[in-house]
């Protein structure tokens, strides 16, 4: 996984992938309607990303969050739909904190960050 | 001269045995409940006494196989049967955390009528949490309907239960339940032991071990609906306990069922059930609250009134201490499954450690408060008409389900010891 073994590499494409989506209204407003951002805790190669519909930001920001801590890695293949978040879950390669109960907007969410994402990754994959 | 009189008894004082106590603007916030669970709470406090409590005696006495489907229809009217379901598909919404005090709600007047919907509820969690849209879409719905539907876990044989939970056990797996592939479907052969809803629930979570796998390697949930080919409902179990809720033998001959219905894919089984128990326990744990509570609320009573020595019980060192004592144990139980709770709603995976040890106490609180109660009320206690032979006899099932305290205490030290998170 050479895309993600460098953090700044790895955030870099995480970030692109996560404003482009921004870009896209409908995104926006599933986004807006979960009252809900999304804090992506990547121990590994250990970096942070905080995803709202202000943005992109690289620490935590005011507001109810789902916190995900996970590697690069296993956010590369949720991303691509080759692992279902319960499945990362409870196989203990994802962990997340904060009203869980609302864990199920991620499916609303993930389509369109994947899609941003494979579009930027893809072409580069090794 | 005037005299003075004594201090009024004040057998109903609020104490924090009320739950509405968590309510006062004097708690600091984070023991108070969300709006939403106060809300729910008071719902089924009212449910609770007013359908629930006029049918327990004819309940707990009539025969192993019936089944009051009446109160069950009542409480599905207050959306007791949806209530972790989440609010965008039709649910309540309430999480563990409201599933939870809805328990103690509902098992402070019958523990029995609780664990029919809490073993419901926790069937449906391998549907909700599966993430899996066509499996909600196929079988959620029916829970939203006007009519209640009840679902439930299949998890015990006689060659294994709750030890499956323990992974140094795991090898047990080998000797339970199969799964055959054929094609696109599964063929399920095998009998599960002590059902709850198993006779009247439309479908199941059930437990099985796919052949040729080592272990527990093999060991797969499957959604199966209770009315498929080659299940067959078997006698209920004559308990002497939880007599409002059945607990069936259920039997699989050459069940087929489709792909579609696995619930993680092939295998997993063991990691849905270090999620899913912690939901469980918390639940169970509120149970054995409600039990305690209940025990306590007689006891109080009982003790106020009761005159001896020209003194009411209470006023006699010895049964204030008893007394005393059943008030810690109810408080401690509550904060202990609220905090597990609580965990559910906020991590997952969540951490086995607070749901075990909730569990842990609660059950044992619940036995002790319960003999404690027996003891204060005497000879009317030994008889049906003050309800604390009932709480005994129950105080000792929920011992049993979803953890007895020896695999508790393997999921407790494991924690201790870094041995599982």
């Amino acid at each position: 996984m050479t895309l993600h073994t460098d953090a700044e590499r790895s955030r870099a494409l995480y970030r692109g992938a996560f404003a482009a989506a921004l870009d896209d209204a409908a995104f926006v407003t599933v986004l807006k309607e979960a009252d809900l951002r999304l804090h992506f805790v990547l121990a590994d190669p250990g970096y942070e990303l905080s995803l709202g519909p202000d943005g992109v930001h690289d620490r935590p920001t005011p507001g109810p969050a789902l916190r995900l801590e996970l590697s690069a890695a296993t956010l590369h293949e949720i991303l691509l739909g080759r692992l279902p978040v319960p499945r990362a879950v409870v196989t203990r390669r994802l962990a997340v904190k904060g009203p869980v109960t609302r864990l199920r907007l991620l499916g609303d969410l993930l389509p369109f960050l994947g899609r941003e994402y494979a579009r930027l990754a893809l072409p580069t994959a090794h | 001269m005037t005299t003075t009189a004594p201090p009024a008894t004040t057998p109903h004082a609020p104490t924090l045995s009320d739950l509405r106590a968590l309510d006062g603007a004097a708690m600091p916030s984070m023991f108070r409940l969300p709006p939403e669970v106060e809300e729910l709470r008071d719902e089924v406090r009212h449910y609770a006494e007013t359908v629930v409590r006029p049918r327990v005696l004819a309940n707990d006495l009539a025969p192993a196989d019936d089944f009051d489907w009446d109160t069950i229809r009542k409480g599905h009217e207050l959306g007791l049967l949806r209530l972790t379901i989440p609010k965008e598909l039709g649910g309540r919404g309430v999480g563990v955390l409201g599933c939870a005090v809805a328990m103690e709600e509902l098992a402070a007047v019958c523990a029995s009528t609780a664990l029919v919907f809490g073993a419901s509820l926790l069937g449906q969690t391998s549907v909700l949490f599966s993430g899996d849209r066509q499996l909600q879409s196929r079988f959620l719905p029916a829970f939203l309907g006007d009519e209640p539907v009840l679902a439930c876990n299949a998890i015990t044989e006689d060659a294994a239960g709750c030890d499956l939970l323990i992974p140094e056990n795991a090898g047990h797996a080998a000797d339970v339940m199969t799964a055959r592939r054929d094609g696109d479907h599964y063929v399920l052969t095998g009998v599960k032991r002590f059902i709850t809803n198993g006779k009247v629930a439309d479908w199941a979570a059930v437990f099985a071990n796919l052949e040729g796998h080592e272990g527990a390697t093999g060991l797969t949930v499957f959604v199966v609906p209770l009315d498929s080919e080659g299940v067959t409902r078997g006698e209920v179990a004559d308990k002497m306990g939880y007599r409002a809720c059945l607990g069936t033998t259920l039997h699989f001959d050459e069940v087929r069922v489709p792909e579609e219905n696995v619930i993680f894919g092939e295998g997993r089984a063991l990691d849905y059930l270090a999620v899913q128990s912690n939901q469980a326990r918390s639940i169970v744990a509120a149970i054995s609250t409600g039990v305690a509570r209940a025990a306590l609320t007689i006891a109080k009573d009982f003790a106020g009134e009761r005159v001896q020595g020209g003194k009411p019980l209470h006023e006699h060192q010895f049964t204030a201490r008893k007394l005393a004592e059943m008030s810690a144990k109810v408080e401690a139980a509550r904060l202990l499954y609220l905090q597990a709770a609580y965990q559910a709603d906020h991590m997952l995976p969540a951490p086995v450690y607070g749901p075990a040890v909730a569990k842990l106490f609660a059950d044992r609180a619940a036995v002790e408060v319960a003999e404690e109660a027996m003891s204060i009320v005497g000879a009317r206690g030994y008889c049906r008409e003050y309800g604390v032979e009932k709480l005994v006899r129950e105080s000792f099932g929920a011992r049993i389900y979803e953890g007895t305290p020896e695999v508790l205490a393997l999921a407790i030290t494991g924690a201790l010891y870094g041995r599982r998170p």
